[in-house]
């Protein structure tokens, strides 16, 4: 399914603006970027959703409540068409790897995504199909991200739903990043529990 | 492709080796006296599991346990917490192809698929002289392992038991048992005695040496009652009914045997000439004697030779002063000597005056130099005392005949000279072979000596820190039931190397039917449910067709031709 197009890349990020309004991928999903090229191969990317955010599209300009006091969510919207023209909500992804007509490669791709570029929710196959190799983790963990710990139980548990509520992968996916953490006890603890609620 | 228990991570040669265990194996299903196999790169290690513990990798999982969390106990199994297992290798093999070997090793490679020399077995396993490389897998024994170590059943290898774990038998060589002198230790009610009589069997079965038991209690001969169930009365057959009439009982106590039924094939009578001072000198502690009263002894000897014991028993109280100032004694140790010694007339087998010849002995040395075997049941005469007098005096007999054959063989050098090998069963050995016993009586020479004349002990025993350290450490194997005294389980490891990592091995052994061998017999120590003693076991060492002949006198006009 198609959810947004990219407006701005970076070598491990990009972020894209989502074609519907108040509408963003579920924070820790997995999306795919397919990146048309020549010769007849297309590769794609992967990354997952870890931020997204609504506001104005001119820098500088807020958002400001229009609603009357006996006013619903949709009548405010009713009444201030324009709304939906001044306003967007934007994503940002982690780019975690790529797949060149074959097997997944579990890296930072060597050219950012293009401007442009469509972005779509991953299949449930290829979510089992990414995560059959959990050696991404090792690059999410080490990135600075705000709410990392939540991002983490986030990407594991929409890995497991897309698989069927596997629990022999949760439980293999905790323990990867558990031996990953290592001496870091309390995030250990803390997305183990973020993990069995 | 069997998985791995863990992998080595650290260790020494002298202190033994570390695993840490795989995530999917628990701890509380590893049990000390467990046998492993190291896959090294160019060895397999035959190992026991012998300590456990609990690691973690850090100390605030420890502080703080996860417990309300159902995933992290199975996430950080392995991770922040571990198991970890010491083992102690105990053999060393090296691998036929140690370049293939490395291939294999590297992933993990399938467990007795490699036995150098395609299991021709013990002879090519080595003692330890290195230790595996880091991370090397640790998988339990196969069949192919056990019987690679300790032999096939076959021959001169007896199956004793099976392992912890697996339902395979443990074979000890019955031919290097009898090389040496052995031991048999546990508390009371462990199984000693079946073990014993395990022994007793496979050795008869294999026909490796003749055996001449001591049997105390009367359970060796005939019958003895089941501890099991199947009700009041039960009984296991004995050695004479396992293995008919080459097995032949001797009573000492002939209204005993009669009462209970048992088939005899003789009494045994000694003298009071056939008493030796020496014989006196074991009985010291038994019957209070001092070693003044010892010494009176020798002086009554010299002056009235050989009878001198029967002299001084029927001397009349009153003359014992006379019989002292006759042989220049001391009264009082004279008087002394004559109440404790008047015990010994008034057993129903001592006879005033045998000649050679009468009294059974002959009669049992006979059948053991024929390689027969021989039970000598002692019915209600149980009490160390007299246990101590017969078996010394018999013993000391023995010792002479067989330095005197082993001699004459020697000076021949012919195989028929060669005197049978002979196995003597005794138990409570540590009253025999206490320190002061162990230097002066026949029991002490034999257990250090005597190999060399083919005469070896069977000591059955629940102290044996009674027993002489330095016979005890001339012990060839042991085999050892639970045992909970710290200076028992000291002794039983005298004189073996690696004694402290079994320790532990030995103090978790159950109560009953379960046993440490170590020692001469087997390549390497091993902890074994003991075999039981039923009927499969009673058909598997009946020889077939057992040929009935005629038991008792007429057995012995067969054998001897002539009537005694």
């Amino acid at each position: 399914m198609k959810v947004g197009e990219i407006v701005a890349a970076a070598t491990t990020t990009f972020t894209a603006q989502s074609y519907e309004l108040n509408r963003a991928p579920a924070f820790g999903s997995l999306l795919r970027v397919p990146v048309p090229g020549a010769l007849g191969h297309s590769p794609i990317y992967y990354a997952l959703c870890y931020g997204a955010q609504t506001g104005a599209i001119e820098p500088g300009r807020h958002a400001v409540a229009w609603g009357r006091v006996d006013d619903d969510e949709a009548d405010i919207y009713r009444r201030q068409p324009q709304l939906s023209q001044v306003l967007r909500t934007t994503f940002d992804a982690l780019l975690v790897g790529y797949s060149d007509g074959g097997a997944v490669a579990q890296r930072v791709p060597a050219m950012p995504p293009r401007l442009h570029a469509l972005v779509y929710e991953a299949t449930r196959d290829e979510v089992a199909l990414f995560n059959a190799d959990l050696s991404y983790l090792r690059f999410v963990l080490r990135t600075p991200l705000p709410n990392a710990d939540d991002f983490i139980a986030a990407t594991i548990e929409h890995a497991q739903r897309a698989m069927g509520g596997d629990r022999a992968f949760l439980v293999a996916a905790a323990r990867t990043v558990a031996r990953l953490l290592g001496s870091e006890h309390e995030r250990v603890m803390n997305i183990l529990e973020l993990l069995d609620g | 492709m069997a998985e791995p228990l863990g992998l080595i991570t650290r260790g020494s040669l002298s202190q033994g080796l570390q695993l840490k265990l795989e995530p999917g194996c628990s701890i509380e299903d590893m049990r000390v006296g467990r046998f492993v196999v190291i896959e090294g790169r160019e060895n397999r290690f035959f190992c026991l599991v012998t300590d456990m513990e609990l690691g973690a990798t850090n100390p605030r999982v420890l502080l703080d346990p996860p417990v309300g969390n159902r995933l992290a106990g199975a996430v950080l199994d392995g991770i922040a917490t571990f198991g970890q297992v010491a083992v102690t290798p105990m053999l060393m093999l090296p691998r036929e192809d140690a370049a293939a070997a490395h291939g294999r090793a590297a992933d993990i490679p399938v467990v007795g698929g490699v036995t150098a020399g395609n299991g021709t077995g013990p002879a090519e396993l080595q003692p330890v002289r290195t230790i595996p490389v880091h991370f090397s897998p640790v998988f339990d024994a196969t069949e192919e392992d056990f019987a690679a170590v300790f032999g096939r059943e076959e021959g001169a290898h007896f199956a004793v038991g099976m392992p912890l774990n697996m339902e395979i038998p443990v074979c000890i060589n019955l031919e290097r048992l009898v090389e040496r002198s052995n031991g048999v230790f546990g508390k009371s009610g462990t199984g000693k005695s079946f073990l014993t009589r395990l022994l007793l069997s496979g050795v008869i079965c294999a026909d490796v040496a003749s055996a001449l038991v001591f049997d105390m209690h009367s359970e060796y001969g005939w019958e003895t009652a089941s501890e099991e169930g199947g009700g009041a009365g039960a009984v296991l057959p004995g050695l004479r009914r396992l293995f008919g009439t080459r097995v032949h009982v001797y009573a000492l106590d002939r209204e005993s045997a009669a009462a209970r039924g048992v088939q005899v094939d003789g009494y045994l009578d000694i003298g009071l000439n056939g008493i030796e001072i020496e014989d006196i000198a074991l009985l010291q502690e038994e019957l209070g004697l001092s070693s003044a009263m010892i010494d009176t002894c020798y002086i009554l000897q010299r002056q009235f030779g050989e009878a001198w014991l029967r002299t001084l028993l029927e001397t009349e109280p009153e003359s014992l002063k006379n019989m002292a100032a006759m042989a220049a004694g001391h009264e009082a140790s004279v008087a002394a000597l004559y109440r404790k010694l008047a015990r010994l007339r008034a057993y129903a087998f001592v006879k005033d005056h045998l000649a050679l010849g009468q009294g059974g002995v002959d009669e049992m040395m006979g059948w053991l130099e024929r390689g027969e075997h021989v039970v000598l049941e002692f019915g209600r005469y149980r009490q160390p005392l007299v246990y101590m007098l017969v078996a010394n005096i018999i013993t000391r007999r023995i010792y002479a005949a067989w330095v005197e054959k082993t001699e004459r063989y020697l000076l021949s050098k012919k195989a028929a000279d060669q005197p049978r090998r002979l196995v003597l069963c005794i138990e409570e050995a540590h009253k025999f072979l206490n320190p002061q016993a162990a230097r002066s009586t026949s029991f002490g020479t034999i257990a250090r000596e005597m190999r060399k004349y083919n005469v070896t002990l069977l000591v059955v025993d629940q102290r044996p820190s009674g027993i002489d350290p330095e016979v005890a450490s001339q012990l060839g194997t042991r085999l050892t039931a639970l045992l909970t005294e710290e200076n028992d389980i000291r002794a039983v490891f005298a004189g073996v190397s690696g004694g402290d990592q079994l320790r532990t091995v030995l103090a978790s052994l159950d109560t009953k039917k379960q046993a440490l061998i170590l020692g001469h017999a087997v390549p390497m120590p091993v902890v074994v449910r003991v075999r039981d003693y039923d009927d499969a076991f009673f058909k598997a060492v009946r020889p077939a067709g057992t040929a009935q002949r005629p038991g008792g006198m007429a057995a012995l006009q067969e054998a001897f031709g002539v009537l005694s």
